[in-house]
C-alpha cells in the first residue's frame, strides 16, 4: 500500500496531475452557472469524443477507395458483427452533435455570454460550428453512395460559380476535373485528419478561454455589462458564491451526458445507420438524392429561390452570415445580458429557427420535385374507377399514361407541382379543362400537340367525374342548372356525365 | 433461509438481465436487413408490379381503369406468349406502353419474365366452365359481320352500354379510338370481374355468345371507330407473328414509358369523329 502511494506521489510530482486538475476541473465558477442551461457545451464535446471513438473504429474497416468504400460499408452493415451498430452510433452521434451544438449556440446567444470579455470564446465557437458542418458534409461523402455522389456534384457546381477562379476551386475540391478516386481520398483526409485536428485545436482554445475568462454567470435582468466594471463584478461574484467546477457544477453535466449517451445509443438501436443508398453509379439516373438533415434547409432554399437570386444565396448570404456571427460580440459587446431585456435577440432566434425548420421540412418533403414514377406506381383511387363509363375509364388510363400524375396528385399520391385534381370538376368546366390541357398556362405546359382529340375527350370525361359526392360539378352559366329531376340527380351525382 | 433469499434475488437479477437483452434485441429494428438493389436487378414480382403496372392495372391487379390482370378467366384465356409480348411491346395506339428495354421501356427481359411468372403464379386459378367452350383469345383474322354484330349488340349489350344506360356508351367514337379490337374482344369474353361486367356466358339471355358472335360485335364496334384511328388494324399476334408485330410496336413507341412524347399519328384523322362526338352531347 505504501509503495503504491509512493509511486502515485512520484508520478504526480513528475506529471503535475493534481495541479493540473486543481487549475482546470477545480477552477471556480459562479454557483449560478450550475444550471440546466449550461449543460450543452459539455454535451457537444461528449458527442465529439464519441465521434472520435466510433470514427476510429470505423476506420479499421472502411476503405477510402471508390471501388471499395461502398462495399466496405455494406460489409459493416451486413457481415461485421455489430458493424451496423457502430455506423449507427457514428451517424446518430453526428446528428446529436449538430443538434446540441445548435442548442449551445442559442443558449450562449440568449444569455449574452458572447459579450465582453468573452468575444474570442464566441468567435472560436463560430469556427467550431463551421468545422462541425464541414465534418457533416465530408462525412456524407464518406458513405460514397448516390446521395454522396450527387451531393459532390452539386457542391462542385456551386464552386464553379465563383467568378474567375471557379474552375480552379472545383479542381481543388474534387482533386481533379471529375469525381474520382482522388476525390474520395481528399475528403477522407479532410474528414479524418485535417478537420478533426482543427476541431481539437480550437476546442482546446475554447476551453482555455472558459478557464481564463470565466464562465458566464446566470444573467440577471438589470445588470448590464460595462467594460470598465465587469471584470471587478465577476471577481466579486466568484468571491461571494464561487464554487469549484468539480464536484459542484459538474453534476448536471454528467446527468445530461448520460441522457445524451442513452439517446445516441437508443436512436442508433431503433433507427439504425443511414444508408448507404445505391452505389455511386452516375449511369443510374433513377435516384432521388438529398443531403443529410443539416443541409436540407440549404437544399430547399436553393430549390426555391428564383434564378437571379442564386449567386446571392450561394455566396453573398453565407459570407454575410459568417461575418455577422464573428462581428456580433463587437456589435453588441456590452449592455443587458438577460434575454428578458433583449426582445430583439429572442425574436431573431425564433425567426431563424422557424426559417430553418420550415426550410428543413420543405427540403424533406420537396413538394417541387415531380414524382416521376407516380404514373406507373400510384394506382388511380378505386372510388375514381368504380361506376365510371368506358370512356371515363379510358381517360383515367390516359391520365396515367400521359404522366399527368408526375405533377398532379390524385388521392394524395403524385406530384405537387400542380394542384391536386381530386375536386377539379368543382372548379373547372369541361371547356376550361380542354383549354387548360391543350394550351397550358401558369406553370403547366401545353399538351395540345401531345394528345389526340380522342385522348383529350377521354381525359376530360374522366376529370369531369372528379368531384365529391356532396358537391356538384360546376356548369357553364349558359346551361340550365339541372336537366334532370332532382331526385335522379341526387341518386347518381358521382358521374358528371349526367349533368352535361 | 437467507441463502434461499439471496438465490431468489440473484434469480430476479438474471431474469431482468435476460428480459433486458431480449427487449433490446427485439427493438434493434435499426439493423439494416435489405441490401440496396439497383433497378435493373429487381426481380421481385410485387415490387415490379407495384412500381410499373399498378398505376393502371390497379393495386393487386384489379380495380384499375384498364383490364384487370388478377382475373383467372382472363389468364386462362390469354396465351402466355401473348401476355409476355404485350408487356414487351405494348399496344400501339392505346395507353399500354412498351416495357422492354429494346422498345424504349425500362424493363430487362428477366424482369418481364418475372412479371409474367408472377402474374400467372399469383392469380391463375382453375376456372370451371362446365360444358361451355372458352372462345379463342384472338379472332384469328376472322372479320366479323358488322350488321349481325349490331343485332347482337342491341340485344345483349344495350342494357348497360346503350345511350343513357347505366354503365355508359361503348359506341362512343372517342372510346373506340382508344381501344384495340383485341381489347374489345377480351372485354366481351372475360368481362370485368372487378367492376361487375359479366363474362361472355352471361351477356346473352339463353346461351353463351359464340366465337362468331363475339367477332361480329367487335366488327360492329370497329365499324363505328373514326376513320384512321390506328388501333383498328392492330392485332397482337402470338407465336410466329412476333417479328412483324415488333415493327408495329416501334411505330407506336412514342407511348413508351421512357418518353413523354406521344403519338400524334391519329390526331388529324381522328379529329372528325371526335368533333361529331362532341356535338352529339
Amino acid at each position: 500500500m505504501d509503495r503504491a502511494r509512493k509511486i502515485a506521489l512520484w508520478l504526480d510530482d513528475r506529471l503535475r496531475i493534481s495541479a493540473l486538475f486543481a487549475s482546470t476541473a477545480g477552477h471556480e465558477v459562479p454557483a449560478s452557472a450550475g444550471s440546466w442551461f449550461y449543460v450543452f457545451g459539455s454535451a457537444t464535446l461528449l458527442c465529439f469524443v464519441i465521434q472520435i471513438i466510433t470514427g476510429a473504429c470505423l476506420a479499421f474497416v472502411y476503405i477510402p477507395s471508390t471501388n471499395e468504400a461502398w462495399t466496405s460499408l455494406q460489409y459493416l452493415n451486413h457481415a461485421q458483427f455489430l458493424g451496423w451498430y457502430l455506423r449507427a452510433v457514428h451517424n446518430w452521434g453526428s446528428n446529436f452533435m449538430v443538434a446540441i451544438m445548435t442548442l449551445h449556440m442559442i443558449q450562449v446567444f440568449l444569455f449574452g455570454a458572447y459579450k465582453y470579455p468573452r468575444e474570442m470564446t464566441w468567435i472560436s465557437g463560430v469556427c467550431l460550428l463551421l468545422l462541425t458542418l464541414g465534418m457533416a458534409f465530408t462525412g456524407e461523402v464518406m458513405r460514397f453512395d448516390q446521395d454522396a455522389y450527387w451531393g459532390l456534384g452539386i457542391g462542385a457546381s456551386v464552386m464553379a460559380r465563383v467568378p474567375l477562379v471557379g474552375a480552379q476551386l472545383v479542381h481543388l475540391m474534387l482533386a481533379g476535373p471529375i469525381i474520382a478516386g482522388e476525390t474520395l481520398s481528399r475528403f477522407f483526409t479532410l474528414h479524418v485528419f485535417i478537420i478533426p485536428g482543427l476541431i481539437i485545436a480550437i476546442v482546446s482554445l475554447h476551453l482555455r478561454l472558459v478557464l481564463t475568462k470565466g464562465i458566464n454567470e446566470y444573467p440577471k435582468p438589470g445588470h448590464p455589462v460595462h467594460k470598465a466594471t465587469y471584470d471587478r463584478e465577476y471577481a466579486e461574484i466568484l468571491k461571494k458564491e464561487g464554487v469549484p467546477f468539480v464536484p459542484h457544477a459538474i453534476g448536471k453535466d454528467l446527468i445530461f451526458a448520460a441522457i445524451v449517451i442513452v439517446g445516441i445509443l437508443g436512436c442508433a438501436l431503433i433507427f439504425g445507420p443511414r444508408g448507404p443508398a445505391g452505389p455511386p453509379d452516375p449511369t443510374i439516373v433513377d435516384t432521388n438524392p438529398r443531403p443529410d438533415f443539416y443541409f436540407l434547409s440549404v437544399f430547399a432554399a436553393l430549390a426555391l429561390v428564383p434564378d437571379w437570386m442564386e449567386v446571392f444565396v450561394l455566396f453573398v448570404a453565407p459570407a454575410l452570415l459568417i461575418a455577422f456571427l464573428i462581428a456580433l460580440p463587437f456589435i453588441s459587446g456590452t449592455g443587458e445580458k438577460s434575454a428578458r431585456r433583449r426582445p430583439v435577440a429572442v425574436l431573431i432566434v425564433i425567426f431563424i429557427m422557424l426559417v430553418l425548420g420550415v426550410l428543413t421540412y420543405l427540403g424533406q418533403t420537396s413538394p417541387w420535385s415531380p414524382h416521376m414514377s407516380a404514373w406507373s406506381g400510384a394506382p388511380i383511387p378505386v372510388n375514381y374507377v368504380k361506376g365510371r363509363t368506358p370512356l371515363e375509364l379510358r381517360g383515367a388510363a390516359i391520365f396515367q399514361n400521359k404522366q399527368c400524375r408526375t405533377c398532379h396528385s390524385l388521392g394524395g399520391e403524385g406530384g405537387q407541382r400542380g394542384p391536386a385534381l381530386d375536386e377539379i370538376a368543382t372548379i373547372m368546366t369541361r371547356d376550361e379543362m380542354v383549354r387548360q390541357i391543350i394550351q397550358g398556362s401558369g406553370n403547366m405546359p401545353a399538351y395540345g400537340k401531345k394528345l389526340s382529340p380522342a385522348e383529350v375527350e377521354a381525359l376530360v370525361a374522366f376529370m369531369e367525374t372528379l368531384h365529391p359526392l356532396s358537391v356538384p360539378p360546376v356548369r357553364n352559366s349558359d346551361r340550365p342548372e339541372n336537366r334532370l329531376p332532382r331526385d335522379v340527380a341526387m341518386v347518381r351525382p358521382a358521374t358528371g356525365r349526367l349533368n352535361r | 433461509m437467507p441463502m434461499a433469499a439471496a438465490r431468489g434475488v440473484r434469480k430476479e437479477y438474471s431474469f431482468a438481465a435476460i428480459a433486458l437483452v431480449g427487449f433490446l434485441s427485439l427493438t434493434a429494428c435499426g439493423k439494416p436487413t435489405e441490401r440496396p438493389i439497383m433497378p435493373p436487378d429487381v426481380t421481385d414480382f410485387k415490387t415490379l408490379f407495384s412500381e410499373n403496372c399498378a398505376g393502371c392495372h390497379g393495386m393487386d391487379g384489379k380495380n384499375g381503369p384498364v383490364r384487370p390482370l388478377n382475373d383467372p378467366l382472363y389468364l386462362t384465356l390469354i396465351p402466355r406468349e401473348t401476355l409476355e409480348h404485350t408487356i414487351e411491346n405494348g399496344v400501339p395506339g392505346t395507353a399500354m406502353p412498351a416495357w422492354a428495354r429494346d422498345q424504349g421501356g425500362p424493363l430487362y427481359p428477366k424482369q418481364i419474365t418475372a412479371l409474367v411468372d408472377g402474374i400467372e403464379s399469383n392469380w391463375t386459378k382453375s376456372v370451371t366452365l362446365g360444358s361451355t367452350k372458352l372462345p379463342s383469345y384472338d379472332a384469328g383474322g376472322d372479320a366479323g359481320d358488322a350488321a349481325h354484330g349490331k343485332q347482337i349488340f342491341v340485344r345483349s349489350c344495350f342494357m348497360c352500354h346503350g345511350k343513357g344506360a347505366k354503365i355508359g356508351l361503348v359506341t362512343d367514337p372517342s372510346y373506340l379510338a382508344l381501344v384495340s379490337d383485341q381489347n374489345l374482344r377480351t372485354s366481351i369474353i372475360a368481362g370485368r370481374s372487378d367492376l361487375g361486367m359479366p363474362d361472355w356466358r352471361f351477356l346473352n339471355l339463353g346461351h353463351a355468345l359464340t366465337d362468331q358472335e363475339i367477332s361480329d360485335i367487335v366488327a360492329y364496334l370497329a365499324s363505328l371507330r373514326p376513320q384512321g384511328a390506328q388501333t383498328a388494324t392492330h392485332v397482337v399476334e402470338s407465336g410466329s407473328g412476333q417479328t412483324g408485330a415488333r415493327t408495329t410496336g416501334n411505330e407506336g413507341s412514342g407511348n413508351g414509358p421512357g418518353s413523354p412524347e406521344n403519338q400524334t399519328a391519329n390526331q388529324g384523322s381522328g379529329g372528325k369523329g371526335v368533333g361529331n362526338a362532341r356535338t352529339k352531347q
